[in-house]
């Protein structure tokens, strides 16, 4: 094994569970995450020169996210509405089963951006000028598509800006 | 407990089975191909300098000996720079420039950065490559090579996009993302983080039917921001997928 090939391989081991579920969160498929996620990470391993000592994770994140939402603009996709979907009131949390296929549920009327927003701030804890920075977009696009998702998975969201991140600005 | 809270949690609540572990062992070799089709130079000065005398003694056989009528050629002959000594250097060296070295017009203090084709002669591994480009510093006449790509699949000029690299710090310098195109693309894009951005594109002097491009470091700082290139003909179409 070449020389930085263990470090690289204790990374894949620390890192992978999180990056495959965020994937897995932006697909809703696992298969189509597990192979994100290696793509993410073979990539990751090409630069691995460059970036193992500087924001590894980072890098392997932004390549994750890319592919995943190259994958989207592909012909085969689904087309979300902004129409606010039929679904429950309140959030049932009670029991594991419930809370991941309500998850899994209401994911899925998310648009691409929406659902990218969401999984970075609220997956990957990123304030909400590092998901500008990520998705290339405004700070108050992320707050508006940051908002109307929640709107639309009916989340309270009116304490975030001072509970989170501490980006709320 | 908050609604908010209670969606955090629910997504970061594990799966009901574990995701599959990352196949390590084809990560490391297919991360190691893309590895493969660059070629970082790591001399400096001496090699800058090996590639000037390399130029100078081609150009006096090639005055001492008139050329032929022309003829089609292939794009590299194996034995161009046969009548010349190797430059005597361990590291892999970029032939002449096939055809003229295209300025990106983007200033470093190591000089313009510029790029060019260069041959590839390796006939066992890669019958069909006969060409890649390199990119390097100009600074008057001294041409300093910094990284040379290839295609390593195929041939060199199928239809699409080929030897894309590029996008990182080399010798202290920002090398743009750059590659070429074999095809008649009049505009070629990419989309970095939801921008669209389009690319610098040169024609290759040696076969017009090839168009070498580049992105600008502030539109594409690695390569890894990249998404899937698209090229448009000139009447806007789209090339490619």
């Amino acid at each position: 094994m070449a020389r930085g090939d263990d470090e690289f391989a204790d990374f894949v081991r620390a890192s992978s569970t999180r990056l495959t579920h965020a994937a897995f969160l932006l697909t809703g498929d696992r298969h189509q995450a597990e192979d994100a996620a290696q793509t993410a990470f073979t990539r990751t391993y090409a630069a691995w020169s460059r970036v193992r000592h500087k924001d590894a994770y980072g890098y392997a994140r932004t390549v994750l996210m890319n592919h995943v939402i190259d994958g989207w603009r592909r012909p085969i996709r689904e087309y979300a509405t902004e129409t606010m979907p039929e679904g429950p009131d309140r959030v049932d949390v009670d029991k594991a089963v419930t809370q991941r296929e309500w998850l899994t549920s209401v994911l899925k009327t998310l648009t691409d951006r929406e659902r990218a927003v969401v999984v970075l701030r609220h997956f990957f804890d990123l304030p909400e000028a590092d998901v500008a920075r990520e998705l290339g977009v405004s700070l108050g696009t992320v707050k508006s598509t940051n908002s109307r998702a929640l709107a639309k998975l009916r989340i309270e969201a009116d304490t975030e800006d001072t509970l989170i991140g501490g980006s709320g600005r | 407990m908050n609604d908010l809270d209670d969606f955090r949690a629910a997504l970061r609540q594990p799966p009901s089975e574990p995701f599959a572990e990352p196949d390590l062992t084809r990560i490391m070799a297919d991360g190691t191909r893309i590895r493969r089709r660059r070629r970082v130079l790591t001399t400096t000065g001496g090699l800058a300098a090996a590639v000037v005398v390399v130029l100078v003694v081609v150009f006096a056989v090639q005055l001492r000996q008139p050329s032929p009528a022309p003829v089609a050629q292939p794009p590299a002959p194996p034995s161009s720079t046969s009548s010349v000594p190797p430059p005597t250097t361990d590291g892999p060296l970029p032939a002449k420039p096939l055809g003229e070295v295209v300025g990106t017009g983007i200033s470093t203090a190591a000089g313009e950065v510029v790029i060019f084709a260069r041959a590839v002669d390796e006939p066992q591994i890669l019958p069909d490559i006969h060409f890649g480009l390199v990119a390097g510093f100009r600074s008057g006449e001294n041409l300093e090579p910094v990284l040379a790509t290839n295609e390593f699949r195929g041939s060199d000029r199928s239809f699409g996009f080929h030897a894309t690299d590029g996008g990182e710090v080399l010798r202290d310098q920002v090398i743009p993302v750059f590659g070429y195109f074999a095809g008649q693309a009049a505009k070629i894009t990419t989309t970095v983080h939801g921008k669209t951005v389009q690319a610098n594109l040169a024609t290759w002097t040696e076969d017009p039917s090839v168009v070498i491009f580049w992105f600008n470091t502030t539109d594409v700082p690695d390569s890894g921001s990249l998404t899937p290139l698209i090229a448009y003909d000139k009447s806007g179409n789209r090339l490619t997928k």
